[in-house]
């Protein structure tokens, strides 16, 4: 019997429910998972139409098929399938060893809830959520064209993880898109249970530290991608989407930054770029400054700086590690505590602590500063591996200038700088537009342009670089 | 292999560090003195950061009075914030001075100050570099008798093959410092207020000051601005013109005054002129102009030149206490 054999596959599952009907004196079956499948929907639509049902055919299976309203229903064969269909929420009735699927999911999302992470002032508040099909129905809503493709595929053996590749057929460069496609249909592994675990497979791992695919729960980030010739990846189960090439540049713009006048949008982005030196250079700098190069210090700075350090008993980067490490562990607490906690554990990490750390003689009251102002510009950046980017960039300077000064930093910049010159993101440079240099996407960068104004897009992502429609 | 990269990227980083001084380790010299007396050298250092503690070495050479100062209270003495060094006339004699001091410090743009008095005299009462800085700022506004001369100073004059190192003097008197003219150490002169503050106008290193004038019995204050010395030599002709506004509170009597201040100031150009040509080293850029101009012994034209200095003063239309 074939419902045994369900049953059986599926080692007796509590979930799974398997119950025969009587009807115009044959015995089907119908059986569903109690919790991927809607209940309320399998009774009123299903069970109501069947029990109603009278057979004038010899194909029952065809007029079961016919005659229950489904806009998605499929003739099962084998064992596989059926229960590959069980698993997506699929209803199944059963009759003579075959098997008809019909769709009967139940909503198991949350719904569209507003964006958690990259919030911003102007612009949509909508944010992606778990569902696969909200995720592409949230981007279709604003890119109404036939030219938005959608390509999907299962990934992962056990999980069968549904991945859509979103791209404009028309702009973007089709080489990429069948790259990841083959990168992803390469992926041999028994689950992928959110996006995150992609970016592994799609990095192309030239960079160690800095993100080379950005990550957004922001459905207007994405389309906005998708015009520029960027490729989107949507994952089920996953509220974060993949947009892949990315630039640089790309960390330094917000969604805002498209909303707004130019003018203050450029101002943003150049703060955003200081906060990005700062968050990497500053604590750096004061170690060197107060170990090396104490000659470029002005005299009442030297004093001042002397005195708040006399009777700390550490060294500079001792003393910068530590605090760097103490905010770490604050910033990691604040994620993980329980909201009811509220600013609590902040309240006495940064006030009590820090004070009772410079009351102590632990501290230095300028290294708390210095450290704070470092951290806080690392958080002007709504990406998280951007941050963690920042977070080992700053250590590796801080180190290099503990051992040589202004010097070490100058090394490390340099490094810095081939790094980021080096990476790629699924063949094109990161730190394009400036290297290599592109003139027209200059006006995009850190100065913003007039939006009427940029008129083309990035060769780098799609030979149609023309964006004006012509009437 | 790339473990193997990092591991050696690591270590060479290792192989250059560099050690460290932290800026609560370091004993901060703003203040220093130095002095030859009893055939020993005594070094005074004012630290900065521990109280504007003055400090007191002795030593046989100037090696090992520096040696000796090298740390100062368990902290390592700290030179590149030094701002003010006075020096003794006994120890300006002493040749490898400069040279000394040159190698010792990376710094060199410190302001360098000689005097013939007993040093221990003057830093009872003043050992700390803003004292000194605030004094030569005052005095060289007021009087015009002595001007910041840095030690680069000292050494590019010394390096120059015509010229010679002027180091100002001062003095104490009545626990208030005052100016004392000018040392040319090289050759043992000393200058009065008068004759170096004429080196000073001729060198345009001065544009401003004020004098006293005296008229029947009673002092007139007068103060002299915007002062500008423009020198010519054509023909075995020298051309000293001095350029400047003249003010005074009693404008009654300014014309006499201006008479006074312009004998006065010509009476000075010539001394000063007299003291170079006879110690044959210059010490203003006279010399400077002409051995630019004609690179074929300077002291010679400039001796048998026909001199003329000119004084041009004007009344200046906004009084000084506007």
């Amino acid at each position: 019997m074939l419902s045994e054999e369900i049953k059986n596959a599926f080692g007796n599952a509590t979930d799974l429910i398997v119950r025969p009907f009587i009807i115009d004196n044959r015995e089907i079956t119908l059986v569903m998972s109690e919790v991927m499948g809607s209940s309320s929907y399998v009774n009123d639509f299903i069970l109501k139409k069947l029990l109603d049902l009278k057979f004038t055919k010899e194909d029952i299976i065809d007029e079961l098929l016919n005659n229950i309203p489904t806009n998605n229903g499929k003739i099962l064969t084998t064992l596989e399938e059926i229960t590959d269909y069980i698993c997506m929420g699929f209803a199944l009735i059963l009759y003579d060893n075959k098997a008809i699927a019909i769709e009967a999911r139940s909503t198991l999302d949350r719904g569209i809830g507003e964006v958690s992470n990259e919030s911003t002032i102007m612009g949509s508040k909508d944010a992606f959520n778990e569902n696969f099909n909200t995720n592409v129905g949230l981007i279709r809503r604003r890119l109404r064209t036939n030219e938005l493709y959608v390509d999907g595929l299962f990934v992962g053996k056990s999980s069968k993880t549904k991945i859509g590749i979103l791209y404009m057929h028309n702009i973007a460069t089709l080489k990429n898109v069948n790259d990841i496609k083959e990168r992803l249909k390469n992926i041999n592994v028994d689950g992928i249970i959110d996006s995150g675990y992609l970016k592994t497979y799609l990095d192309t791992k030239t960079n160690l530290l800095f993100p080379t695919i950005t990550s957004t729960e922001r459905p207007d980030l994405a389309s906005q991608a998708l015009l520029e010739g960027k490729i989107v990846i949507v994952t089920d189960n996953s509220p974060n989407v993949l947009i892949t090439p990315t630039f640089f540049v790309d960390y330094l713009h917000t969604p805002d930054d498209y909303y707004g006048k130019a003018i203050n949008t450029s101002f943003v982005r150049i703060v955003r770029f200081i906060a990005f030196l700062t968050a990497i250079f500053i604590p750096a700098l004061y170690i060197a400054l107060t170990t090396h190069n104490q000659d470029i210090l002005p005299l009442p700075i030297f004093l001042n700086f002397a005195s708040q350090r006399e009777s700390v008993p550490f060294s500079a980067l001792i003393e910068a590690l530590f605090m760097s490490i103490s905010f770490e562990i604050l910033r990691e607490s604040d994620i993980r505590k329980p909201a009811a906690l509220g600013s609590s554990v902040s309240i006495l990490g940064g006030l009590i602590l820090g004070d009772a750390a410079v009351n102590a003689g632990i501290i230095s009251p300028i290294m708390i500063i210095v450290i704070s102002i470092s951290a806080i510009s690392g958080l002007a950046f709504s990406s998280m591996e951007m941050i963690g980017a920042l977070r080992w960039w700053r250590f590796i300077m801080m180190i290099l200038a503990m051992f040589y000064g202004l010097f070490g930093i100058f090394v490390g910049f340099i490094i810095l700088l081939a790094s980021l010159v080096t990476t790629s993101s699924l063949h094109v440079p990161y730190l394009a537009p400036f290297s290599p240099f592109i003139k027209n996407e200059i006006k995009d960068t850190l100065i913003k342009g007039e939006s009427k104004k940029i008129r083309k897009r990035n060769p780098l992502l799609t030979k149609n670089i023309i964006r004006e429609v012509k009437k | 292999m790339k473990k193997i990269i990092i591991t050696g990227i690591i270590l060479l980083l290792f192989l250059g560090y560099a050690p460290y001084q932290e800026l609560n380790d370091l004993a901060v010299v703003d203040f220093m003195a130095l002095d030859f007396k009893d055939n020993k050298y005594k070094l005074y250092l004012n630290i900065i950061n521990m109280d504007n503690t003055l400090y007191e070495l002795e030593g046989d050479s100037l090696g090992e009075v520096f040696f000796k100062a090298k740390n100062v209270n368990n902290k390592k003495t700290y030179y590149n914030h030094l701002s003010v060094t006075l020096f003794s006339t006994s120890i300006l004699k002493d040749k490898e001075l400069l040279t000394f001091l040159k190698d010792e410090f990376t710094n060199i743009d410190y302001v360098t100050i000689g005097t013939k008095d007993n040093i221990e005299d003057i830093l009872d009462k003043f050992h700390q570099s803003s004292e000194y800085e605030s004094f030569i700022t005052k005095e060289k506004e007021d009087l015009g008798s002595i001007i910041n001369v840095t030690f680069k100073d000292l050494l590019s004059d010394r390096m120059d093959d015509i010229k010679t190192p002027l180091i100002p003097l001062i003095t104490i008197k009545d626990d208030v410092l005052h100016s004392n003219g000018g040392y040319l150490f090289s050759k043992d002169t000393y200058l009065d207020n008068n004759i170096s503050k004429a080196s000073y106008l001729i060198s345009n290193k001065i544009t401003s000051y004020s004098q006293k004038v005296e008229i029947d019995d009673k002092y007139y204050e007068v103060f002299l601005s915007n002062l500008k010395t423009i020198i010519n030599y054509k023909d075995n002709n020298l051309k000293i013109t001095i350029k400047g506004d003249i003010n005074s509170p009693d404008t009654d009597n300014l014309e006499k005054i201006k008479e006074i201040v312009i004998s006065d100031l010509k009476n000075d150009v010539n001394s000063f002129i007299l003291v170079e040509l006879d110690k044959y080293k210059s010490f203003s850029n006279i010399i400077n102009y002409i051995y630019l101009k004609e690179k074929d012994k300077p002291f010679d034209k400039y001796k048998d030149a026909k001199k003329e200095i000119v004084i041009d003063l004007k009344k200046k239309e906004k009084s000084n206490y506007d």
